[in-house]
Parts: C-alpha cells; sequence; structure tokens
C-alpha cells in the first residue's frame, strides 16, 4: 500500500479519440492515494471517457497512465470498475451473491471453487454495504438504490487499491448516498483510491476531497473546494472552445481524407 | 455455353425480344427498386433484420386464407399477408416493450414460430389433394419465372404507391428517421382524413404497412429469405455513396434495380439458376466493392488516404526540421547534410530519399548531393508549419493549462490540420504570442515575392 | 444389446435432444443478445455443407461439420467486422453476410443439383418424421437412428463446454469490462460459443431443419429468462422447456396429421404466450411469485 500523499494515478497529457474524433486533450492529473475524488462537467465532456481509459481498456492517442508507477494493465485486478447503471443488463439472471462473487475469480485457478477466503470476502463486503441479506435475491429484483450497493461490494471484494465509479449517486436515495459515502471514506482512511463521476456540483466540496473539473479538456484540478470556484463553473459550462470543435473536426476529417471546406 | 449462343441470348434479353423474359425483368427491376428505398427507413432506424423476420411471418397469413377461403386469388393472399405480418410487427414492438425479452430474441421467436404455423398449416393443405399449392410453394423461394401478368400488374401498382408515398412523405420520414424524440414531441405522427383523426402514431403504422407491402411484394420473386437481402443490402451499400437520405434513397434504388436485372438475366443465361439468390448475390457485391472502393467512406480510399497522410506529414516534418536547424544558424537557408535530417526525424535513409525527392518536384528544396537547402516557396511552408506548431503548443499551455513539457507531441499532429481560421481564432484568444513555452520565438508569416 | 424401440419412441427422444442441445447454446445467445446470429449462422451452415460436399464429395459428417463450423465462425468474424468497420451498425452486418451466403449455398445447390444428396426443402423445414428410420449398426446390431446418437454427443459436448466455461461465460455475457479486468479472455469465450452454436446447429437441422432450430435456440431460452433468477436455473429450465416442447409439439403433430418440426416450435411460442399473459396476470393480481 502507498503512504498518505503517494500519487495513485498518474494521468500524463492524455489524449483519446472515437473514431479519430478527439474527446479528450491533453488531460493532466496526479490523483493521489488515500483521497476521495470526483470528476465533474457537462453531459459529452468526456467523464466516463476518462475513468475507462486509467482503467486501460481504451486506445489513447496520446500520453499515458500510470497506477502506481506502473501501466494500467499490468495491475487491472488492483482496480475495481463500477459502470454506469445504463450499461448494466438488469434482467440478467444472476444473484447479488454471485455478481459479488464475481470479484474474486482473477485468483481462482481454472476449475478451482471459490474457497472460504472468497466467501467470506463476498460476505463481508456484502454486510458492509448492507446487502447481506439480499444475496439470494436476482438483481432485477432490487431497487435503484440497493442495485448500487452490490455494485459497491463487488468492487469492494475485489480487495483493489483503486475504485474507479462512473456515477455510483445515480438515481437513489439521500439515505443510501450518505451510506455509500460512508464506506468512500472509509476506503480513503485505509489508504485506498476512490475516482467518482458525479454530477451534482452541490455536494462536491462537502463530499470529495480533490476534484477534476472537465470538459474535454481539463479546466481545473485539486482541492474540491477550490476548483469550483465561479470561473472554472463558467468555463467548464459555456460550451466547448471553438478551437478544440474546429481542429477536432479537421483531425478527423483528415484521417477520413474528407475535401475541406 | 458458346460465346455465339451466349451473345445471341443476351442481345435477346436486352433487347426486349423474349416477352416473358421481358416481364421478368421489369418485374426484378421494380422490385429491386421499392426494396432498396424502403430498406433505406429499416436500415436507417437500425431495424436491419426486420424485413428477415417480417417475411417469415407472412407465410401463416397465405395459408390461412388458403385453408378459409380456398383460393389462390392474389388479393386473399395478400390481404392474408399483410395481416400476418402487422401481426408480427405488433408481437415484435409490445414483446420488447412489456417484457424481459430483448430487440433480438423478439425477432428470432416471431420469425421462428410464425413460420412454424405457416409450415404447418402447410403440411396440412399439402394432404388435400385438390389443394392447387405451387402458389404456396414459390412464397418460400420465390420464383420470379412463374410470375403471371396479373402479378406483375399488382407489383407495378405497389410500386407507384410506394414511391408516392416515399415522395409525398419524405419531410417526416426524414424527421422520423433523424429524430424521433422530436418528431412525437410534435405530434407528427398525427393525420387525419376529413377531419377526422386517425390517431396519435397514426404515420408510424402507416411506415409499417409501407414495409410490410414491399416485403410481402419481393416475397413472390426472392423467397422468404431473399427478400430481406433486398430489403437491406443495397440500402447499406449505399450508405457508402452518400451522406443525405434523399442521396441514399436513390442510389440503394438504382443497386436494386441493378441487382433484380442482372439477377433476371442470369437466370435467363441458365434457366437453371434460381433469379432471388442470384440477384441476392449481385446484390452482396455491390456491397462488397462499395464497401472497398467507394471514394471516401470505402476502405480502400481510407488506408490509400492514411498512407497519402503518413507521406505528406513525412515530408511537412522534413520541411520543418530543415527550418529549425537552419533557425540557429545566421545564414538563411543554408545547405543542411541529409544524414542530419534523418538522425533528427529518425528516418530510414530510403523513406528520406523518396521524400526529398518528391518535396524537390514540387519546388520546396533545392537538391545537391548529399545536402539540401528550402527554395524560397519551402520556407514559407516551413515558417507556417512551424508557426502553426508554435502558437498550437502556446494555446495548450495558455487555454488548457497543460504542462509545457507535454504539448509538443499534440503540436507534432495538430500543426498540419490549421487553417488560417483556425489560426486567427487561436491568435483572438491568446494574449501573449512572442515566444513558444519553450522560449522559441513564433515565426511570422512569409509573403512569397514571385 | 439390439435397442428395440418404436419409431415413435425415438421420435420424442430425438425431438427432446433438439430441444436441450439448441436451449444450451440457445441461453447465452439469448443474454449475449446474438439471437439473430444463432438464426443466421443456422443458414449459413448450408453453405459450408455444400462446400464441403463439392470439395471431398462426401457426406460424411467428418467433412460436413468441419465445413459448417467453419461457415458459423465466418459469419459471426465477418458480421462483426462489418458492424466494426463503422458506418454499418448493428445487426446489419449479420443481414447482410448470411443472406450472400444462403444465396451462394442455394446457387451452388441448384448448380450441381444432380450431384448433391441435399435437399432444400429438407434443410430447411426438415423433416423430423424420418430422422428415427436412419438407423445406423454397432457390431453388427441396429442401435438406434443416426440422430439420436449423433444429438447425444452434441448434447454431452455442450454440457462439458458450458461446465468447463462456466464462470467465464457467464461474466463475459453480464460485464465484459470487470470480467476483462479478471483476466477472463472474452473474445476467445466468444469464438468458442460460436463454434460450439455452428456444431448444435448443423447436427441438429440435419435431422430437424433449420426452422425448428431458430425457434428451439430462441424460445426455451427466453421464456427461462422470465422465470429464473440464476444463470444456471436458466439453462436447467430451458432444457427442460425444450423437452416440454418436444413431447407436447410431437402429440400435436400426431393428432393434426402435420409437420413434427413445426408442431414442436409452435408448442414452444404456445408455452411463451401463456408464461407472459400468467406472468402479466400475476403481477397484476399483486400476487408476484417470487
Amino acid at each position: 500500500m502507498s503512504d498518505g500523499s503517494a500519487v495513485a494515478i498518474e494521468v500524463h497529457d492524455l489524449g483519446v479519440s472515437y473514431h479519430h474524433k478527439p474527446v479528450l486533450w491533453a488531460v493532466d492529473c496526479d490523483i493521489s492515494a488515500g483521497e476521495i475524488t470526483a470528476i465533474v462537467g457537462p453531459n459529452g465532456a468526456g467523464k466516463s471517457t476518462l475513468l475507462k481509459s486509467i482503467l486501460g481498456f481504451l486506445p489513447l492517442s496520446s500520453g499515458y497512465v500510470k497506477i502506481h508507477g506502473r501501466p494500467a494493465s499490468e495491475v487491472a485486478n488492483k482496480i475495481a470498475y463500477v459502470p454506469q447503471r445504463e450499461e448494466v443488463d438488469w434482467d440478467f439472471p444472476i444473484t447479488v451473491h454471485e455478481v459479488v462473487m464475481m470479484s474474486r475469480y482473477s485468483k481462482l485457478k481454472f476449475f478451482q471453487r471459490a474457497s472460504k477466503e472468497d466467501r467470506r470476502q463476498v460476505e463481508d463486503a456484502l454486510r458492509t454495504v448492507e446487502m447481506w441479506d439480499y444475496s439470494k435475491r436476482q438483481i432485477s429484483d432490487l431497487s435503484c438504490g440497493q442495485q448500487q450497493r452490490v455494485f459497491l461490494a463487488r468492487a469492494l471484494a475485489q480487495q483493489a487499491s483503486i475504485y474507479l465509479l462512473d456515477e455510483p449517486f445515480a438515481g437513489i436515495d439521500i439515505k443510501t448516498e450518505k451510506s455509500m459515502l460512508k464506506v468512500f471514506e472509509d476506503l480513503a482512511a485505509s489508504g485506498a483510491t476512490v475516482v467518482c463521476v458525479h454530477h451534482d456540483l452541490n455536494t462536491v466540496s462537502t463530499y470529495f476531497d480533490s476534484a477534476l473539473l472537465l470538459n474535454v479538456r481539463k479546466i481545473a484540478f485539486g482541492p474540491a473546494s477550490t476548483v469550483l470556484s465561479q470561473e472554472n463553473i463558467l468555463k467548464a459550462y459555456s460550451g466547448r472552445p471553438q478551437v478544440l470543435t474546429e481542429v477536432g473536426e479537421r483531425l478527423r476529417a483528415r484521417k477520413f481524407q474528407k475535401r475541406e471546406g | 455455353m458458346e460465346a455465339s449462343v451466349f451473345l445471341q441470348e443476351s442481345i435477346e434479353f436486352w433487347t426486349f425480344r423474349d416477352p416473358a423474359a421481358s416481364w421478368v425483368l421489369l418485374a426484378s427491376v421494380l422490385l429491386g427498386g421499392i426494396a432498396g428505398a424502403v430498406g433505406c427507413i429499416t436500415f436507417l432506424q437500425k431495424r436491419s433484420l426486420i424485413g428477415d423476420a417480417l417475411a417469415h411471418s407472412a407465410l401463416p397469413g397465405v395459408t390461412t386464407g388458403f385453408i378459409l377461403f380456398s383460393s389462390r386469388d392474389p388479393l386473399f393472399v395478400y390481404i392474408g399477408a399483410i395481416l400476418s405480418c402487422l401481426l408480427a410487427a405488433f408481437c415484435i414492438v409490445s414483446m420488447k416493450a412489456k417484457t424481459k425479452i430483448k430487440d433480438d430474441s423478439a425477432l428470432a421467436i416471431v420469425l421462428s414460430v410464425f413460420f412454424a404455423i405457416g409450415v404447418f398449416q402447410l403440411t396440412i393443405i399439402q394432404k388435400n389433394p385438390l389443394a392447387a399449392q405451387a402458389g404456396i410453394e414459390n412464397l418460400l423461394f420465390g420464383k420470379a419465372a412463374a410470375m403471371t401478368k396479373d402479378d406483375i400488374k399488382v407489383l407495378a401498382g405497389v410500386s407507384f404507391l410506394v414511391f408516392s408515398f416515399l415522395v409525398i412523405f419524405y419531410q417526416k420520414i426524414k424527421i422520423l428517421i433523424f429524430d424521433s424524440a422530436y418528431f412525437q414531441a410534435r405530434g407528427l405522427g398525427r393525420m387525419s382524413i376529413f377531419g377526422i383523426s386517425l390517431g396519435e402514431n397514426f404515420f408510424q403504422k402507416l411506415l409499417w404497412l409501407l414495409i410490410v407491402v414491399t416485403i410481402i411484394t419481393g416475397l413472390q420473386l426472392a423467397g422468404v429469405v431473399l427478400v430481406a437481402a433486398m430489403v437491406l443490402t443495397p440500402a447499406a451499400a449505399s450508405r457508402f455513396w452518400s451522406n443525405s437520405l434523399l442521396r441514399m434513397f436513390y442510389v440503394s434504388a438504382l443497386f436494386g434495380s441493378i441487382s433484380g436485372a442482372l439477377g433476371a438475366y442470369i437466370s435467363y443465361l441458365s434457366p437453371a439458376m434460381p433469379t432471388g439468390p442470384w440477384m441476392v448475390v449481385v446484390a452482396s457485391f455491390i456491397f462488397f466493392i462499395s464497401a472497398v472502393f467507394a471514394p471516401r467512406h470505402g476502405y480502400l480510399s481510407r488506408i490509400l488516404g492514411r498512407i497519402r497522410l503518413k507521406t505528406q506529414t513525412r515530408e511537412e516534418n522534413i520541411l520543418r526540421t530543415l527550418f529549425k536547424i537552419g533557425e540557429e544558424e545566421p545564414e538563411e537557408c543554408p545547405s543542411i547534410a541529409w544524414s542530419q535530417v534523418a538522425r533528427i526525424r529518425d528516418l530510414q535513409m530510403s523513406r528520406l530519399k523518396k521524400s526529398m525527392s518528391e518535396l524537390a518536384k514540387q519546388g520546396f528544396l533545392f537538391l545537391d548531393g548529399e545536402e539540401c537547402r528550402l527554395s524560397p516557396t519551402g520556407l514559407a511552408r516551413a515558417v507556417q508549419l512551424t508557426r502553426f506548431h508554435r502558437l498550437w503548443e502556446l494555446y495548450l499551455t495558455q487555454e488548457i493549462k497543460a504542462p509545457a513539457d507535454h504539448v509538443h507531441e499534440d503540436a507534432e499532429e495538430v500543426e498540419h490540420v490549421i487553417t488560417s481560421e483556425i489560426e486567427s481564432s487561436i491568435l483572438e484568444s491568446l494574449k501573449d504570442i512572442e515566444s513558444d513555452p519553450h522560449g522559441r520565438p513564433i515565426p511570422e508569416k512569409l509573403e512569397i515575392e514571385d | 444389446m439390439g435397442l428395440e424401440l418404436s419409431d415413435n419412441t425415438w421420435l420424442f427422444l430425438i425431438a427432446s435432444l433438439v430441444g436441450i442441445s439448441c436451449s444450451q447454446v440457445g441461453c447465452f445467445l439469448v443474454l449475449r443478445r446474438l439471437s439473430m446470429l444463432g438464426d443466421a449462422i443456422s443458414h449459413t451452415v448450408l453453405l459450408g455443407i455444400v462446400l464441403a460436399f463439392l470439395i471431398t464429395s462426401s457426406l460424411s459428417p467428418v467433412f460436413m461439420i468441419p465445413g459448417a463450423i467453419i461457415a458459423g465462425l465466418a459469419t459471426a468474424f465477418l458480421s462483426g467486422a462489418i458492424s466494426r468497420a463503422g458506418l454499418i451498425s448493428g445487426d446489419a452486418g449479420i443481414g447482410i453476410v448470411f443472406t450472400c451466403f444462403f444465396a451462394l449455398g442455394i446457387i451452388l445447390l441448384s448448380y450441381f443439383a444432380g450431384d448433391t444428396h441435399i435437399d432444400l426443402d429438407c434443410v430447411l423445414y426438415g423433416e423430423l418424421l424420418f430422422s428415427p428410420m436412419d438407423t445406423i449398426e454397432w457390431r453388427g446390431e441396429d442401435i438406434g437412428p443416426r440422430a439420436f446418437w449423433s444429438l447425444l454427443l452434441v448434447v454431452i459436448l455442450n454440457s462439458l463446454f458450458i461446465f468447463i466455461g462456466f464462470r467465464s461465460l457467464k461474466f463475459s455475457a453480464f460485464d465484459p469490462i470487470v470480467a476483462r479486468t479478471q483476466g477472463v479472455k472474452v473474445k476467445l469465450w466468444h469464438y468458442l460459443l460460436m463454434a460450439a452454436v455452428s456444431i448444435t446447429t448443423v447436427v441438429n437441422i440435419e435431422s430437424v431443419g433449420a426452422i425448428l432450430v431458430v425457434a428451439m435456440l430462441a424460445v426455451p431460452a427466453n421464456i427461462a429468462l422470465l422465470l429464473s433468477k440464476r444463470l444456471l436455473d436458466m439453462l436447467v429450465l430451458s432444457s427442460l422447456l425444450g423437452v416440454a416442447s418436444a413431447i407436447g409439439g410431437i402429440t400435436l403433430s400426431e393428432r393434426a396429421d402435420s409437420s413434427p418440426s413445426a408442431s414442436v416450435a409452435i408448442f414452444a411460442g404456445l408455452i411463451l404466450l401463456l408464461v407472459i399473459f400468467l406472468k402479466k396476470f400475476f403481477s397484476r393480481a399483486g400476487l408476484a411469485a417470487d
């Protein structure tokens, strides 16, 4: 584990393109271990893209991401990821227990059954999010907040050092929100790094230690209270700079060999 | 087949001397045309496989009609087929909306169960010796050669209706495809006749009817599985040739018609060959050609573009490197050894040589043995590229707050795409343009004197 | 030890094996939202069979099955490649590839019609009815229909495949991204599944025809999806539903004197309809069974 202020995630000059069109420009930030960090920005700002590139599954057009000084692909099972609600098939026939058990599988060999230790970790994780009583339920039978907690439990059971969550508070009640936040705080206190994509500007400075304000490029990064200045917010939410959009379009057009004009 | 026979038959076919063959040709062209045009709608609505499902679902309508009325009258066949296709469409839509069953499963379920009902009834009909089942059998695999004059009259009528519908409602279809939420919000689906309202989503229902009618018409020619291709493949092929909906309609209808004509032609030359499958193979071939060779969107043009891009980038980089080396020397445009450029740009000598001679041909360089020198036009271009490079670095550090040591990589790419308009918007947002983040001067634009 | 069972019993057994083998792979197709790829593959194996025959001039399964697997994998791969290239989205790739392969299959078949013994009608809506008559011998004894033994082999192979790959298949279907962080080879399992679908399809088509295969791939698995809360339940339940449709359908076909294949598919459809209505009824009555 890393000591208090060590850099857990180093994002260096990160650029990402979809179909040759840049969606992230030169993002730089060093996210510290033991902190809860928010990624904030308007729709289409590239928040989920940033999270997925930290996870190491997106081709980067420039820069790199390092997790504790190593490429993400080498430490994939040290990173726990909670996808956005919309990306999950909630009708899938799978129980709460099975979902959480999924996080233990990289530790199992081919054909090896889950050990007592695995079961204990799964139980611990489910108890932490107060979902142990529901472990035999199918995920489609749960409420929104319960579903989010199950996915959080899966991340916990992975015993990761980095936690990446895409909009964990979307569509849940305030009580669940508070209890999940408590879990994040405990994780951070134990030296883990928590990064959430977040959409509620009002709660950023109370919930998070630091924040990254993003809109295609980095607007500001630092302690949550200072990042969300009036000026920064205005800059992030007043649309993308014309220059970036135009250059992005031309880069894409060049790759597809379109005529000018 | 001997060449002379082949030629003679080809001439006979294309000069419409053989009336029967001409009817088949006409039918195939019409069918290919309407299927191609209507296919654009389902293709763009991302319902590409609906044609497959609906084509299979027509069968029970036909067989039920036959059992109830013991008639092969095309009218009964049509009405029965339309009703069962509409029922199938309803099942697909409501299964997806009201149960956990997903889109693709709903299609597969409806397709197989409806078709099974048809086959079930067919095996019963076949037991009836009086039943002339030929008409129904043709539905399964299609038989263009068996089309009667009546069938063709129906086809011509349907084609007319379909094309008129597309022309009249082009604007509505366009909005529905590109922004269905807006379409709903504006209530554009509402229609009325003589002041009688026909319901909220009447237009969408009408569109379903259009698709169903097209597919059923196509069944007789192409058969159950292959009519699905006629409402999909030409539309997909046309996507490579067009960016606008109207053009896509034209191109797709054209591709459909060509497939129809060639399918009919091949089966005329060799009567053992079925028309439907050949139509599909021709359409698939057109798709393949489009995907590979179409200008701009085709695979080959993208690969060539990428190669051209690389060469161009390499040439521009060489110009810029020559400028940068010269920048540090007192003399304007000194002679520079090739090997120095190769070292800085990390280029293979053979590649460098090729780019150098290309640049010299374009008048950007003077070559002199193993050395080279920028020409005035070359200098102007190199200055422009360097200016763009450094302006972009400055923009990234000032506007995006990127650290100075990170911006070079990005500028290496962007310098090649900046236009003078972009340059002026960059200049507007920058405060201080004395030097780039690394302290090097940003060169002023050079005017070339002739 | 001659196996002396009546044709009717064999018919039930064969139809049940069809139901089981198809729903085994069908469950994963449904969960991966690839049901239509199942439909596509069940048509393109025709091309594989015809090509294998034209190359080897033999209708032996030793050549037909590899032919079918290649055609099936080619369908899966090409349709994926078309949609990955951009411009052509989603299902369109599947539709373009399978109709093309199918048309080529029919053309080859009609060109060499005299030489092949492949009957197109038979491939498309098959004749379950005749499959008990095509028997094989072992050590000089008649041990029953060939279709029964080949389907049994498929069921065993599928069971082994699912047993070995259960975890990987489950999680690459449920959450491919996290599955990858856990070291699951998502792509490899995708193509293994496609190979399993191809084998299942070709052996089934030979005995029952394409239309029943498509129905059995999609219908029992979807009924099971509506009723089960775990993947294991879904697999077991859909196999049972496959058997139930087989028994019900064949009984129906005897009564109506009609195609057994079609009847089995219809019976499966009826069960689905019943389940949907019962579920709606119970949930409306507020009695939703847990």
